[in-house]
């Protein structure tokens, strides 16, 4: 198949899933084994409902994708001597336009400067957010955006230029790296700006809601609290869903989320019900696209929340439960 | 004999105790028969599980046994101050209480015991037959929190969960039953390990420690660490489990999540088998995956490391060689009596400030 045909809007997304899933059973062994111990096979072609997610474990536990044909290969982030997932990506165009074209299909990104607070490329080459950040950085003709000097305030000659160009400034980072900088030197950013943050909201250091990070991101910078939105990705996937400030999540066509059983993750959840986020990442033809995530969720039509990492309940040994005991 | 709770002499009651148990067990008026029946019939438990639960207790409960469990746990002098104990029982296994009735029993206090709705005839049946030979007893029970007649408790042991223990505590300060010096005795051990040397044998003890009760005890094997291959450790047991699966087959079907983590196995070409309701595979230790018990390739050392680093989690070690601080493999699924849960003698408690 084509790969740009994954972002051609004229074919279905069951259509373009059809491909990559026969593409996928014939080039991507760990997925064609999984799917063979499940039963499913290319004669009949599971719909987005239930078709097998592989849990994103693999991308540490096994090879996924093609390292000897790879242009860039993402590692998970993680502390020493811990086994990290990789990612091998085959085709670098094809991960630049799904992160171009899924900013793009939220935001007017040719009206957007990027000013981005994390560590540089340099220092983290196998970071797929920042070879992601670089890319927005680089599409930005002004060349005004930029990666900020960690632990320093942003430079307020720089937002000036940004206003003075017409330009409206997202400022994007993981978010406790965010809350960082608004609590050591928070500066008023102009009120048609944008905070991007992203990452889990669960440290070594701290733990907070979503939405009190929102809060202060808002009075630190002096922006509207709806301006504060957030980004959903992982090293796993090459495609991002974004959210405003409501932490519903909304993707791009050729990306699409489900909630899945824990007790059966061959089986989809309706609205309302919490399980694990399931992905179907179009992007991701020439590693996996069908992934189970270690996430949380809850959908609502197209939308979706993201409630943190899925905790399995301990059913071994003695626990008195008042409702069912 | 009106009641057990007015014997002082600790040798009288530990001999009363054990003539009830075996009372009970001989079972001439067809009460305990008719209990296991019934939980059979119900589908509660595997018949073969609760007969295996009802011979630990014909070999483990005798006055001696009793008497030891008694000395070993008691101090002080002989001051009776006679205390509330309420006994939340879960119901994972047959009989999993009985321990903790037997504490209350033989320490002399009074036992207020909700059944679980998962195991209600068992120790029922054990009870009704103490009651009929100590007609004034002070022992109620029921499988309804309500029905107790308790106004506070003094000391109150269950089993539970960081998810599970705060709604049992507010379900019990809402019925008004825990007053400030309420002694809350909360076991949350989940689960155990055992180290096995192959060339030692014993593979049928490592598969009852595995298999008894389809693996949800806290004194369940769930992670077996070994010196060996990991590979050739799950082909024996498979062999192994064999006949012990002929004569208790699993009632169940395997959980979809263990078919499914089965299939996630075999894309990875990670070493596992389905046996019974369990999967078993080689790799990394894990605890939290219901069903799911790990063989990992390790030394003794980073087998107490991971105890060590999974808290409070862990119920026992057990080994089929002589290592220190662990337990005989063998009497993982048949402790004796006076066995700790989560390290703590309930009898030194119950009788704690009491003798």
């Amino acid at each position: 198949m084509n790969p740009q045909d994954i972002f051609d809007p004229t074919i279905t997304f069951s259509q373009k899933m059809e491909s990559v899933f026969r593409y996928q059973l014939e080039h991507q062994p760990v997925y064609r084994r999984f799917c063979e111990a499940l039963k499913v096979d290319a004669n009949s072609i599971p719909d987005p409902e239930s078709v097998p997610l592989l849990p994103v474990e693999a991308f540490r536990d096994a090879v996924i994708g093609e390292p000897e044909s790879a242009d860039l290969e993402f590692r998970s982030s993680g502390t020493t001597g811990m086994k990290r997932s990789v990612h091998y990506v085959r085709d670098v165009s094809l991960y630049r336009t799904s992160i171009l074209e899924g900013m793009r299909y939220f935001y007017e990104t040719h009206d957007f400067s990027f000013l981005c607070y994390t560590p540089g490329y340099n220092e983290n080459p196998h970071s797929s957010l920042i070879w992601m950040l670089r890319t927005l950085i680089e599409s930005d003709k002004t060349g005004l955006s930029r990666f900020l000097k960690l632990n320093q305030p942003i430079d307020t000659e720089l937002i000036r230029k940004v206003s003075e160009k017409s330009n409206r400034l997202i400022l994007f980072g993981a978010a406790f790296g965010l809350l960082d900088l608004a609590e050591k030197h928070p500066v008023k950013l102009p009120e048609n700006s944008i905070i991007i943050e992203t990452g889990g909201m669960k440290t070594y250091r701290r733990e907070m809601s979503r939405d009190d990070l929102h809060k202060r991101l808002s009075e630190a910078f002096k922006i509207p609290e709806k301006s504060v939105h957030s980004e959903y990705g992982m090293t796993e996937m090459l495609s991002q869903a974004y959210s405003g400030n409501d932490g519903w999540f909304y993707c791009p066509p050729w990306l699409n989320v489900s909630i899945r059983d824990p007790q059966n993750p061959l089986i989809q959840l309706p609205d309302g019900e919490e399980g694990l986020l399931g992905i179907i990442d179009l992007a991701n033809l020439h590693s996996c696209s069908f992934l189970l995530t270690g996430d949380k969720g809850v959908k609502k039509g197209e939308a979706f929340q993201v409630l943190g990492r899925f905790e399995p309940e301990n059913l071994r040994g003695c626990n008195f439960l008042i409702d069912q005991d | 004999m009106k009641s057990l709770q007015i014997i002082l002499n600790i040798e009288k009651r530990a001999e009363l105790i054990s003539e009830i148990v075996n009372l009970w067990l001989d079972d001439d008026s067809g009460l305990l028969e008719a209990a296991v029946e019934k939980t059979a019939k119900e589908g509660l438990f595997q018949r073969g599980d609760v007969i295996f639960a009802l011979n630990h207790v014909r070999e483990s409960i005798n006055k001696d046994a009793l008497l030891d469990w008694f000395r070993k746990s008691v101090s002080g002098s002989n001051s009776v101050q006679v205390k509330d104990v309420l006994c939340l029982h879960a119901g994972n296994l047959p009989l999993v209480g009985f321990q903790d009735i037997l504490a209350v029993l033989l320490s002399g206090n009074r036992y207020f015991g909700k059944l679980s709705r998962k195991d209600p005839y068992l120790p029922a049946s054990f009870l009704q037959t103490v009651q009929k030979i100590f007609k004034e007893e002070k022992i109620y029970w029921s499988v309804n929190l309500h029905e107790i007649p308790l106004e506070k408790t003094d000391i109150v042991l269950f089993s539970g969960s960081d998810k599970s223990v705060p709604n049992v505590l507010d379900a019990l300060n809402e019925l008004g039953w825990l007053h400030p010096k309420t002694k809350k005795v909360i076991r949350t051990a989940h689960a155990s390990v055992a180290w096995f040397e192959p060339k030692a044998g014993s593979w049928d003890t490592l598969t009852e420690a595995i298999f008894r009760y389809d693996g949800k005890g806290c004194r369940s094997v769930a992670c077996v660490f070994t010196s060996a291959e990991p590979a050739m450790i799950l082909q024996k047991i498979a062999e192994s489990a064999e006949s012990y699966l002929e004569e208790n087959p699993p009632e169940n079907k395997t959980l979809p999540a263990l078919d499914f983590r089965g299939a996630y196995n075999f894309a990875i070409q990670k070493d596992f088998k389905n046996i019974g309701n369990l999967l078993l595979e080689a790799g990394a230790p894990e605890l939290k995956k219901d069903g799911v018990v790990t063989v990992t390739k390790a030394t003794i050392e980073e087998m107490k490391a991971f105890r060590q680093n999974s808290g409070h989690v862990i119920q026992s070690m057990y080994s089929n060689v002589d290592v220190p601080d662990c337990e005989p493999l063998s009497e993982a699924q048949r402790p004796p009596i006076s066995w700790k849960p989560d390290g703590e003698d309930v009898l030194r408690i119950l009788t704690n400030e009491m003798f």
